[in-house]
């Protein structure tokens, strides 16, 4: 497990109501302070911001809402 | 993840507003700028949220780039004529210094971002010309008028002649260069119309 501050990820979230499913399952994720998906970038990127939250803590999360997330690395 | 690295975001500023300047709005994305400035995406994504937050937090610091360098040795308790004319240099300078500012700007005023970057010119800006004018009213140094009608005169001519250096053409289609010696020679007039 590693600390981390801001996660950055390539999603298929892409509509208003991908969006919608998405934020139930992160809105009230403990970890989370702040999340966003840039749905005007080609790669929907999903940008989070959180304490003591995995990369594949992550995975499953967007996995439960019905989306799939994968890493992007620097 | 990596901690934030100052130079970098420079670094990534600094390409937005060239790229912007020079290709628009219309096909920016944070794909091509992070190729352009030699970073990867996510990079990008450590220091802003979307591409939106990225185009809002560049349009603000020009914003503010400009109005500061307007004020340069400016003061409020200037006569008319010592502060329009301090104006006039200050403008002159960073728009024939600044070529990418100025592209940005044209770039960006007819767009969304143009009010972000209009309202974030700093309140000291807005308060220092509301002042200069108050006290130019007051000492009967510049007739009263609109606003616009004022701006028109004021500082329209300016920005035409720096245009025609731009284009580097007169009217005439020759060769035309800016010069201190043609900024005063308008400036005077200028004066003439604005003052009682």
């Amino acid at each position: 497990m590693k600390n981390c501050d801001i996660l950055i990820f390539r999603t298929n979230i892409s509509s208003a109501g991908d969006l919608r499913k998405v934020k139930t399952v992160l809105d009230h994720h403990p970890s989370i302070s702040r999340w966003n998906v840039d749905t005007g970038d080609v790669d929907k990127v999903l940008r989070i911001e959180a304490t003591a939250l995995t990369i594949d803590e992550v995975n499953r999360l967007i996995l439960q809402a019905g989306y799939h997330c994968e890493e992007l690395e620097d | 993840m990596r901690p934030r690295d100052e130079n970098k975001l420079q670094a990534i500023k600094q390409k937005a507003v060239e790229m912007i300047a020079r290709e628009g709005l219309e096909g920016f994305s944070v794909n091509k700028l992070a190729k352009a400035a030699g970073v990867s995406p996510a990079t990008i994504y450590i220091y802003f949220k979307d591409k939106e937050d990225l185009i809002t937090s560049v349009s603000v610091e020009e914003g503010e780039k400009m109005s500061k360098a307007t004020l340069k040795d400016f003061d409020p308790e200037m006569s008319f004529a010592d502060g329009l004319w301090i104006q006039w240099r200050n403008r002159a300078d960073y728009m024939l210094n600044n070529h990418v500012s100025e592209a940005f700007w044209e770039q960006v005023k007819n767009s969304v971002y143009r009010d972000e970057m209009v309202s974030k010119v700093t309140e000291n800006f807005r308060q220092s010309m509301g002042e200069f004018m108050k006290n130019a009213l007051a000492r009967k140094q510049v007739n009263a008028m609109p606003l616009e009608v004022y701006w028109s005169v004021a500082f329209a001519p300016l920005y035409n002649l720096i245009r025609f250096h731009n284009e580097g053409r007169s009217l005439a289609g020759q060769r035309f260069v800016f010069s201190h010696k043609m900024m005063k020679q308008t400036f005077d007039l200028v004066l003439k119309a604005l003052t009682p």
